[in-house]
């Protein structure tokens, strides 16, 4: 019967891994070892493993300067029997023992969703997406800078690489994370993640403006857009964190979720609760745009000077309840 | 020769002496009747503000200014009344009927001065002599000289215009001509000798009201109340029975100076700046305001128009530009949340009886020790143009309903755009 020794790195993520027919196996730092290791608080001949009459692996440690242990805390004084798939450390390096009979997992059969998000990477897809970000960015300095004053122009269009490349920081720390984890960056497919939320939220924001004033800036809108983003920030988040994490999916959906929220409320801006001045000030919409873009049937003046009897009624009505 | 010359100053000289003396004698007869007014915090013993007051001869009361003493008539828990006189005696003060319209307080005090002041029937001529007095910052009682200058043009509420120094801590001070006669009450500065003054007449109309109602027991809030209904009430009737005059503003025409203490000014970018939005600007307003308390204040009112064109623009870089202009619209008089609900407002697109579209924001806050009372905000964008837009805006303060809603039928009637 065969033994297999996986030698594991911090993260317990396998570094190598042997297969030996013989009875006895040498694990230290010198080259006479049947495995070499390279930790350097393991002693040249650190321990080894024997096989008994009966077939059974045993770990006996070779009075190792840090011990070998089975248990944390517990160095080895004698030689212990070992079970197929059990960890053990010799000082502070992982192994793992198994027998050749040990089961597997079955195999995994792709995952449709992994697969489309793997094809976010294309790269012809992300350059087109980038240049549609850079679009919309131009078009609000277009917007609200129209003096076409060539200092300010420049100014803000200089800023636009910098806020490319602080777009692209997020996929690559997710990448760098990945890659760490797994041995696998897929930074092409997180930069094609963000920048189609980016493109969609773009989107949502424009589409939603023009909504906000077609209804005037009625309350639902104002949380169809709010809810929307959060949504939009979810799924980009979740697709991020799909592809960069190896926990439960539940956890990476509860992850992406957190995060967006604290995004929303950050955009929503917490000040605002705390300012007792803005309390005091009217809150009104005040969004205009041409008259086309209004897609409702505008208000006669004396259905409005009607409505406004409301407002009187609301008013005295709070101010009874303060007293 | 000589002799006419020397007898011409010697009498310059008599005349001059006479003047002096009288002044002289004015004060000395009358300082004992002049009072430190003093609001105490309960709390703390230390005062949080302080003025003048002078006691009447008839009847036996103290009068000064409401602003004075408001503090103590809005909030008697946290607040009393004192009074120092020039004798350094001290005693309490109750305040016994107000007129905020008028900033005036009348004062109940167990002080008794030898020589008391008494009310002149009669108006200054223009140019006459008055003496001010006061404790100006705590620094002891003083006499201020100055001239008589008739009413003040414009104002709503009449004042005397009193060229002299009249300064914080004087308010509710007398000031009286040369026989020693009462004809105002010190009430505030527009700096640099600009003195304003309460007509006299005005503390007869409160005095006879007080002597009227005697027998009610004094709910100050409910005479606040009274007062501020009543007042808007006669600005208003008169505001909308006018026949408002209209005068021409960049495309349209908007309402001028309505009526006679609503007064108008304007400016404009067009000729200096570079910008490719050009604006245009009218502001009217009533702006006196009458005072209820360190931090609200009501009755005023304002105009805004603006008009915006953008020829070179694209029109969403203009709407852009437009909607900024709309964003910061806020009250223009000074209140706490304490003073007022919060505002409800409704912002719709709005189609006028002539066809045109305006983005109209109607905004209302209630007055909350003060029933029937309210802010109110309007605001409208034309929308019919793609480059160019106007404004208009107004704000009341301390108005009922009826006035506010009628106000604005009349408002949004009135500003026309071609």
């Amino acid at each position: 019967m065969a033994i297999i020794i996986e030698v594991l790195n911090k993260q317990h993520k396998v570094t190598e891994r042997h297969k030996f027919s013989q009875h006895r196996v040498a694990l230290g730092r010198a080259y006479d070892n049947d495995v070499i290791l390279y930790d350097k608080h393991i002693c040249p001949h650190h321990a080894e493993l024997v096989q008994d009459e009966q077939g059974q692996w045993l770990l006996r440690d070779l009075a190792s300067m840090n011990g070998s242990y089975l248990q944390p805390k517990q160095p080895l004084t004698e030689a212990e029997p070992l079970a197929s798939g059990q960890l053990c450390w010799l000082g502070e390096q992982a192994v793992r023992i198994y027998d050749d009979r040990h089961q597997v997992a079955p195999a995994m059969p792709f995952n449709p969703l992994e697969q489309l998000l793997l094809r976010c990477g294309h790269l012809g897809m992300i350059l087109l997406l980038l240049l549609f970000v850079v679009l919309e960015e131009v078009f609000h300095i277009w917007l609200s800078a129209p003096e076409q004053q060539q200092a300010q122009w420049s100014r803000s269009l200089a800023n636009l690489p910098l806020l490319l490349l602080v777009l692209t920081l997020w996929p690559a720390v997710l990448a760098l994370w990945s890659k760490i984890n797994q041995h696998e960056a897929r930074f092409l497919p997180q930069l094609g993640i963000t920048f189609i939320g980016l493109s969609v939220l773009a989107v949502w924001q424009g589409l939603m403006a023009i909504f906000n004033f077609s209804f005037d800036g009625a309350a639902a809108i104002n949380w169809l857009q709010e809810g929307g983003r959060l949504l939009i920030f979810t799924l980009l988040l979740g697709a991020n964190f799909y592809l960069a994490m190896q926990v439960s999916t539940g956890k990476k959906i509860a992850m992406a979720f957190g995060l967006a929220l604290l995004l929303s409320v950050q955009s929503l801006g917490l000040g605002f609760w705390f300012d007792e001045s803005r309390q005091l000030a009217p809150q009104f919409d005040n969004s205009l745009l041409p008259l086309n873009f209004y897609l409702n049937s505008p208000v006669p003046a004396e259905d409005f000077a009607a409505q406004s009897n409301q407002l009187f009624e609301t008013a005295a009505k709070t101010r009874q309840e303060q007293d | 020769m000589r002799w006419i010359w020397f007898c011409c100053c010697l009498l310059l000289l008599t005349t001059l002496q006479v003047q002096a003396d009288s002044a002289e004698q004015l004060f000395a007869r009358y300082e004992p009747a002049l009072l430190q007014v003093r609001v105490l915090e309960k709390a703390s013993g230390a005062k949080s503000s302080i003025g003048t007051g002078f006691v009447l001869e008839q009847p036996n009361l103290l009068v000064t200014n409401y602003h004075v003493v408001s503090e103590a008539v809005l909030f008697p828990d946290k607040y009393q009344l004192e009074y120092l006189a020039v004798n350094q005696q001290k005693g309490a003060l109750t305040v016994l009927a107000v007129d905020v319209v008028n900033d005036l307080a009348l004062v109940q005090t167990d002080y008794q001065p030898e020589h008391r002041f008494s009310i002149q029937p009669e108006k200054p001529v223009q140019g006459a002599t008055l003496y001010s007095l006061g404790n100006p910052h705590d620094l002891g009682m003083i006499l201020v000289p100055g001239t008589y200058n008739g009413l003040q043009k414009y104002s709503y509420y009449p004042r005397i215009h009193f060229t002299g120094a009249v300064n914080a801590g004087m308010s509710g001070g007398p000031t009286v001509d040369a026989s020693g006669k009462v004809v105002g009450v010190n009430v505030a500065s527009a700096g640099n000798q600009l003195g304003f003054l309460v007509p006299a007449d005005a503390l007869q109309r409160l005095l006879a009201s007080y002597q009227q109602q005697q027998q009610h027991d004094a709910d100050l809030p409910k005479q606040i109340a009274q007062q501020l209904f009543d007042s808007q009430q006669k600005m208003f009737s008169e505001i909308l029975a006018a026949d408002w005059q209209l005068k021409d503003f960049g495309p349209g025409k908007v309402p001028d100076e309505v009526v006679s203490f609503i007064r108008c000014w304007g400016e404009s970018n067009v000729e200096k700046s570079k910008d490719q939005l050009k604006k245009v600007a009218a502001f009217c307003s009533q702006g006196e305001e009458i005072f209820l308390s360190q931090q609200f204040s009501t009755g005023r009112i304002e105009m805004q128009f603006e008009w915006l064109h953008g020829a070179g623009l694209h029109p969403l870089q203009f709407f852009n530009r437009y909607q900024q202009n709309i964003s910061s619209a806020n009250a223009d008089n000074q209140a706490s949340k304490e003073d007022v609900t919060p505002f409800e407002c409704q912002h719709k697109v709005v189609q006028q009886a002539n066809g045109q579209h305006a983005k109209t924001i109607f905004c209302v806050r209630a007055y909350r020790n003060f029933a029937a009372l309210f802010d109110v905000l309007y605001l409208a964008a034309s929308l019919d143009h793609q480059q160019q837009g106007v404004i208009s805006h107004f704000t009341l303060s301390g108005v009922s309903q009826d006035n506010a809603q009628a106000f604005a039928r009349k408002f949004s009637e009135a500003v026309l755009w071609q």
